[in-house]
């Protein structure tokens, strides 16, 4: 109960004054018809977690996710892993798995 | 060869004629023409001086419809009843446009009618305002070349109209902050000369509380006192809307006095009628009075002069010039608070500012400057960075300045695509002007074929107009850009 209402404050504090830096989902392929650099990587500019719900194969497997995905979207995938000891995806910070 | 400019005011207009030899102002005894038109019947209506003048007789006699401020009123989609004949805001503001082109040619017999020209609108005005500008002086016979905002065309017609000068402000470096403050609008603006250009690098406008505005707060000051001091109940007590009327003008020109007096006085007799005791008004307002009212409002419009030197990154002492233009940059205590923040050498109260934008408009038109961009656009993208679509520099020109930008999508989760398009402040920062939610699929393996597709185009009101649309819907969604920082070179 406590902490619902604790949400519900959180969500009103930004609502009215939000410091959320708006982040956009979009790349550029072309401009006037012609390709931009980096155009044809659309897999390696996917948020971490959604790169492994599109490619969940590619993603699990250690030895060819580092080929597909960036340092990046691999730290993302991780963070989501739920973590066998706490049961929440603590991405191996919990007291427990140290 | 000639260039005309015209400044379409909420109070007054003028039309200004250049011939690169002189710049002219054609105005009616050293005075611009105010915004009214005057409305008899079925007949052609009067516009001007003349409709100005015959308000207070006029306004309240069956068969006289008197329209004041239609800019104001230009965003309006409704229509105006001009006996039993509806108009819409943009058809009747074309009747002061029809004035200066015929009033030009009456009085001015020596220069070519007037078939095009740049027009100035405010900082804020948005597509729909241009468009029915646009139409308004068309429908005169009017072609709007392109559209300036109106404190650059001041600082053009205050630095620019001698070309013999341009050699000496080539080599100049100065920060030019222009007030323009009105009866409808509050527009500040600060301008850079830099190598022979001039551009816009800051802005800050406010719609509403400026001339017409103070005249009625005065007004219920008036009444508010005239009440007190006659011991008359607020309770059910209504001023005849003719009477009010009446006041109103006797309020305009008192405020006007106010500037030159340290006091004035308001006379109406008849002013209420009561139990049929019948009151006349009589009352004394003090300049002090007055700018008690209006103090907030001067406080406001200097935190925007604070907030226009604070987005360009500027202190006072790096103003070199202040342009008061308009008529409520006449007002004193404005006037001390800009000495106050400026100092007394800086504040320049240009002699000629009611025609001052005309004539900087008329100076553009003959040398058929374009504006051009001052802050790079661009989009925010996935990885946060900036891709850049129309460069600082490039030439707002109608239909020369478009570009085509496919994305494709790297999160198709939420439905939809965010379009965030940017300005680019400097190399590290990026202001956000346009959020565009775009529609697509919402199935996960679709998103490899997503793509959104926003076209960037600079319309013929000098707008930048951006479309965009994805695989959901037919129609592209549309936003303006109008805000859009202008710059030209002269040399």
């Amino acid at each position: 109960m406590a902490y619902g209402l604790l949400n519900l404050i959180l969500v009103i504090k930004m609502t009215e004054k939000s410091n959320l830096k708006l982040k956009s989902n979009l790349m550029v392929e072309t401009v006037d018809s012609v390709e931009v650099k980096n155009a044809r990587e659309q897999i390696r500019y996917f948020p971490g977690d959604f790169a492994a719900e599109i490619e969940p194969h590619r993603m699990k497997d250690t030895r060819i996710r580092e080929k597909y995905f960036t340092h990046q979207q691999i730290i993302e995938y991780q963070q989501t892993i739920v973590c066998y000891t706490c049961k929440k995806p603590c991405a191996g910070t919990c007291s427990k798995s140290k | 060869m000639v260039g005309f400019g015209i400044d379409f005011g909420t109070t007054n207009s003028v039309v200004a004629i250049f011939n690169n030899r002189e710049v002219i102002p054609f105005v009616d005894k050293k005075q611009p023409h105010p915004s009214v038109i005057w409305y008899q019947g079925d007949s052609h209506p009067i516009v001007g001086r003349e409709a100005k003048n015959r308000v207070r007789d006029f306004e309240n006699i069956p068969g006289n419809k008197f329209i004041k401020s239609i800019k104001s009123q230009i965003h309006k989609e409704e229509e105006i009843d001009i006996f039993g004949r509806p108009k819409y805001t943009w058809q009747v503001a074309s009747e002061i446009f029809r004035f200066l082109k015929e009033d030009a040619k009456r009085r001015y017999r020596n220069y070519p009618a007037i078939e095009e020209a740049v027009v100035t609108v405010p900082l804020y005005f948005n597509g729909r305002q241009r468009r029915a500008i646009r139409k308004a002086a068309e429908m005169a016979g009017i072609a709007v070349k392109t559209f300036i905002h109106e404190p650059f065309a001041a600082v053009v017609g205050y630095l620019l109209a001698d070309q013999n000068q341009w050699d000496i402000l080539k080599e100049k470096r100065e920060n030019i902050l222009v007030f323009d403050w009105g009866g409808g609008t509050l527009d500040i603006t600060l301008v850079k000369l830099d190598s022979g250009c001039l551009y816009e690098v800051s802005t800050a406008g406010a719609n509403g509380q400026s001339g017409d505005y103070f005249d009625e707060v005065l007004m219920s000051y008036v009444i508010d006192t005239f009440q007190k001091d006659k011991g008359i109940s607020s309770k059910g007590f209504r001023v005849d809307p003719g009477i009010e009327s009446l006041l109103l003008h006797d309020i305009e020109v008192a405020k006007i006095d106010l500037s030159q007096k340290s006091s004035t006085l308001i006379e109406l007799p008849g002013f209420y009628i009561d139990n049929h005791n019948s009151y006349a008004l009589s009352q004394n307002i003090e300049r002090s009075q007055f700018e008690s009212i209006i103090q907030t409002h001067i406080n406001d419009a200097m935190r925007l002069v604070d907030k226009v030197l604070r987005d360009a990154r500027l202190q006072t002492s790096q103003i070199n010039q202040v342009l008061l233009i308009g008529g409520t940059s006449r007002i004193p205590l404005l006037i001390n608070e800009m000495y106050k923040t400026f100092g007394v050498t800086k504040v320049i109260q240009i002699p000629n500012a009611d025609t001052i934008i005309a004539e900087g408009a008329a100076i553009i038109s003959y040398h058929n400057w374009q504006p051009y961009l001052v802050q790079s656009i661009g989009i925010q993208l996935a990885d946060d960075s900036f891709y850049t679509v129309l460069d600082s520099g490039t030439i707002l020109k109608p239909g020369a300045t478009q570009k085509e930008v496919v994305l494709f999508c790297t999160d198709n989760r939420e439905g939809e695509g965010r379009l965030i398009i940017t300005e680019k402040l400097n190399s590290q920062e990026h202001k956000v002007k346009e959020i565009i939610n775009v529609p697509i699929s919402k199935v996960l393996q679709k998103i490899y074929s997503e793509r959104v597709i926003a076209n960037f185009t600079v319309d013929k009101d000098v707008i930048l107009r951006i479309s965009a649309k994805g695989s959901v819907k037919d129609k592209p969604i549309y936003t303006d850009i109008h805000d859009l920082c202008y710059g030209l070179r002269f040399a």
